[in-house]
C-alpha cells in the first residue's frame, strides 16, 4: 500500500472504529427489549471496523514512503477543496431558501453556480433558471398541489 | 392460476387508462435522458421521481417508475457506444465492443443491436416475473418471522460478499444501512432510538430522502469538480437502424442464454445488472465461434451485455414483489415507492393488491416496447444531451434533489437530512466504500428488526429458543447455508485477489 493511501485508510479506520464504539455505547443505553437489534448491529460494526483497523495497521509503509506521504498531504487538501466548496454552496442554498424563499434563492443559486463553474452568458443562465422554476412550479404546485418552501422574508 | 388470470385482466384494464400510457411514455423519455447521462444512475432517476408519484394513483405511479427503470437501464448503452462512457454501471460491459464498433463507423448498428437486445431481454424477463412470481409468492407464505429476518440478513450478506475490492467495507456499509433503518421508534415497544432529538426521525429515516442524498450529491460533486472523464467528440448515429435490429435474431441461442443469466442474477438479492452483464459477456465469449473478435467490436458482445442487463429488471422484481427483498438498488427504491403508496411487498401483495401489481407488471411490457422507438429517436440527438456542460447539469441536479426531498413531507429538515446523507455518500465514494450494501441495508433493516422482534416475542424473548427454532426449520437452515456460502465466496475472492 502506498504511504498516502495508508494514511487515508488508517485515518478512515480509526474514525469508523470510534463512531462504531460510540454507537455501541449508545445502543446499550436503551431498554433491552427495544435495542436487541441495534446492539447486535453496533457490536458487529465495531468488530468489523477493528478488523479494518488491524488490516490498515498491518499494511504500514516504510519510512521513505511515509516521508513522501507528508509531502503529498497538501495535494490531498487541494483535491478536496472543490468538493467541500460545492457542498458548502449547496448548504448555503438550503439556508437561503429558509430566509429569502424558494424562488429568489433558486435563481441566485442556479445563476451563481453556473457563473462560478464557467457559464458567462446571462441569457443562458437566467433562461435555464426560469425554465427550471417553470417546470418545478408546473409539476409540484399546479400538478401535485404542493406548497413550495417559504422563507422568513418572502 | 385463477389469481394470475384475474389479475392480468384487472391489471390490463387499469393499464388502458390513457394517462397511465402517457406516464409510461414520459417515464421512458425521462429514463432515457437519465440513463444516457453519465453520472446519473437508474437508481437516482427512480428516486428523484418517487415524490412526483405522490399525487397519482398507485398504478400510475408504479407504471411511471417502472418505465424509468427499464429505459434508463437500456439508455446507458447509448453513451457507452458513442462516447466510451457507460451511462450507468449496468452498461460498463457494453462499451468493450460497442465503442470499437463506433470507431469502425458502425455506431448505428451497435445502437440498433443494443436496443433490440435490451428489449428482448427485458420482455422475456417480465414474462418470467409474470409466471415465476405467483408460485414464489405461494412458497413465500411458508416463511415465518425468523425466516424473514434471516432473509434480510442474507440480502445484505450477498451484496457485501460481492464487494470484491473490500469485503469488510462492504459488510460495514451493509450493517450501517441496517443501522440507519432502525433509527426511530421500535416496531413493537415504541421506544425512540438514535433520533438525537429530531422529531422528523421518530418514524424512521425517510428512505427516498436518503436515496436522493446518497446518489445525487456525490455525483454532482464528481461532475462539478471535474473528477469524471471529459466528454469526447460526438458522433452521429447512422440511419436504417430498424433493419439492423433484426440481426439479433441471428443469435437466438446467445439471446436466450444472456436472458436466463440476467433473470437468475436479477433474482439473487444484491447481484446487480453490471454483474449480469459481465457474466453474460464472459459466457458469450467462451461459447462464440468468433471469440477473437470480442473486445474489437463484436456485435455478440454488445448483444450479450445489453440483453443480460435488461433481463435483470424482471428478475430483480421477483424477490422484491414476492418477498420484499430487493434484487438490487433500483428495485430497492422501487420497493420504497411501492411502500409509499401503501402497498406491502410480500406474498399477500398478489392477493390484496392483485390489480395494481399486475397492472405494474403489464406496464413493464409496454415500457419495453415503448423504449425501442423512443430510444432510437433520442439516440440520434442524444449526443447533444450527453455533452450538457457540467456547469449547467450539476446545479440543476442539486435543485431537483432539494425539491424532491422537500416534497415528500414538505419539510426543510428532510432537506438537511438529504444533505447529511449526501455528505456520507461522498465520503463513502472517497474512501472506496460501496454504497449499494448501505441501500439494501436501509431497505431491509426495518423488515429485519420487525421480524426479529416478532420472532423473539413468539419465543417469549429467549434467544436460545430462537436459535433452536432456526436450526430446526429447513427453510431457515437453507437461508443460513446460503448466507454462509455467500460470505465464504466473498472471503475466497479476497484470498485469491491477494494471491
Amino acid at each position: 500500500m502506498a504511504a498516502n493511501s495508508y494514511k487515508k485508510e488508517l485515518g478512515f479506520s480509526v474514525v469508523v472504529t470510534g463512531i462504531c464504539a460510540l454507537l455501541t455505547i449508545r445502543a446499550f443505553s436503551y431498554p433491552g427489549d427495544s435495542s436487541q437489534f441495534p446492539r447486535f448491529l453496533t457490536v458487529t460494526m465495531t468488530l468489523l471496523s477493528i478488523v479494518l483497523l488491524a488490516r490498515a495497521l498491518r499494511s504500514r509503509p516504510d519510512q521513505a514512503e511515509a516521508g513522501e506521504a507528508e509531502q503529498k498531504r497538501s495535494s490531498f487538501w487541494t483535491s478536496h477543496k472543490m468538493p467541500l466548496l460545492i457542498f458548502l454552496l449547496t448548504a448555503l442554498y438550503v439556508v437561503a431558501i429558509q430566509v429569502i424563499g424558494y424562488f429568489t434563492s433558486t435563481v441566485l443559486f442556479l445563476v451563481g453556480s453556473m457563473a462560478f463553474f464557467g457559464r458567462h452568458r446571462p441569457w443562458v443562465m437566467f433562461g435555464i433558471s426560469a425554465l427550471f422554476l417553470a417546470v418545478i412550479y408546473a409539476l409540484f404546485v399546479r400538478f401535485l398541489g404542493l406548497r413550495l418552501p417559504e422563507g422568513l422574508l418572502f | 392460476m385463477e389469481v394470475l388470470f384475474s389479475g392480468i385482466a384487472k391489471g390490463g384494464l387499469l393499464l388502458l387508462d390513457p394517462m397511465t400510457l402517457f406516464l409510461i411514455l414520459a417515464g421512458t423519455v425521462f429514463g432515457i435522458i437519465v440513463g444516457s447521462l453519465p453520472g446519473l444512475t437508474s437508481t437516482m432517476g427512480v428516486a428523484l421521481l418517487v415524490p412526483v408519484t405522490f399525487g397519482m394513483s398507485p398504478a400510475m405511479g408504479l407504471a411511471l417508475l417502472g418505465a424509468i427503470y427499464c429505459s434508463s437501464t437500456y439508455a446507458g448503452a447509448i453513451s457507452a457506444i458513442l462516447l466510451n462512457i457507460p451511462g450507468t454501471p449496468a452498461n460498463c460491459c457494453t462499451l468493450l465492443d460497442g465503442y470499437p464498433m463506433t470507431q469502425k463507423g458502425e455506431s448505428g448498428r451497435a445502437i440498433a443491436l443494443s436496443t433490440a437486445g435490451s428489449a428482448v431481454g427485458g420482455f422475456l424477463s417480465i414474462f418470467a416475473l409474470l409466471f415465476l412470481a405467483p408460485p414464489l409468492a405461494e412458497f413465500a407464505l411458508k416463511f415465518g418471522a425468523q425466516e424473514y429476518f434471516l432473509l434480510a440478513i442474507f440480502g445484505v450478506s450477498v451484496i457485501a460478499s460481492l464487494s470484491e475490492r473490500n469485503m469488510i467495507k462492504g459488510l460495514i456499509s451493509g450493517c450501517f444501512g441496517l443501522f440507519l433503518s432502525i433509527v426511530g421508534m421500535h416496531p413493537l415497544t415504541g421506544n425512540v432510538r438514535f433520533t438525537f432529538g429530531i422529531a422528523e426521525l421518530y418514524n424512521g429515516l425517510p428512505l427516498v430522502v436518503a436515496l436522493i442524498g446518497l446518489y445525487s450529491i456525490p455525483e454532482v460533486i464528481s461532475i462539478l469538480s471535474g473528477r469524471q472523464e471529459a466528454v469526447k467528440q460526438s458522433r452521429s448515429v447512422g440511419r436504417g437502424v430498424f433493419g439492423q435490429m433484426m440481426e439479433i435474431f441471428h443469435h437466438k441461442i446467445l439471446l436466450l442464454r444472456a436472458t436466463v443469466i440476467g433473470i437468475i442474477v436479477g433474482i439473487i438479492p444484491g447481484a446487480g445488472s453490471s454483474i449480469a452483464s459481465f457474466v453474460a459477456y464472459d459466457d458469450a465469449k467462451r461459447s462464440s465461434k468468433n471469440s477473437g473478435m470480442f473486445g474489437k467490436g463484436s456485435p455478440e458482445g454488445v448483444i450479450a451485455s445489453e440483453t443480460a442487463n435488461n433481463a435483470v429488471v424482471g428478475g430483480s422484481l421477483v424477490p422484491a414483489l414476492t418477498l420484499g427483498v430487493p434484487g438490487n438498488a433500483v428495485s430497492a427504491v422501487l420497493l420504497g415507492g411501492l411502500m409509499i403508496h401503501g402497498l406491502k411487498p410480500g406474498p399477500v401483495l398478489f392477493i390484496e393488491n392483485n390489480a395494481i401489481v399486475y397492472s405494474f407488471i403489464l406496464s413493464l411490457f409496454v415500457s419495453n416496447l415503448v423504449f425501442v422507438p423512443v430510444g432510437l429517436f433520442i439516440a440520434r440527438y442524444c449526443v447533444r444531451l450527453i455533452e450538457t456542460p457540467a456547469s449547467i447539469l450539476g446545479p440543476l441536479v442539486v435543485g431537483l434533489a432539494v425539491m424532491g426531498s422537500y416534497a415528500i413531507n414538505m419539510s426543510m429538515v428532510e432537506v438537511w437530512i438529504m444533505m447529511a446523507i449526501g455528505l456520507l455518500g461522498y465520503l463513502m465514494k472517497e474512501f472506496d466504500v460501496p454504497r449499494e450494501p448501505l441501500v439494501l441495508g436501509l431497505v431491509l433493516g426495518s423488515m429485519a428488526e420487525g421480524e426479529l422482534a416478532r420472532a423473539m416475542s413468539l419465543v417469549h424473548g429467549s434467544v436460545l429458543s430462537l436459535i433452536q427454532g432456526m436450526l430446526t426449520s429447513p427453510i431457515s437452515l437453507i437461508i443460513i447455508g446460503l448466507t454462509l456460502l455467500s460470505l465464504w465466496q466473498g472471503i475466497k475472492k479476497q484470498l485469491l485477489a491477494r494471491g
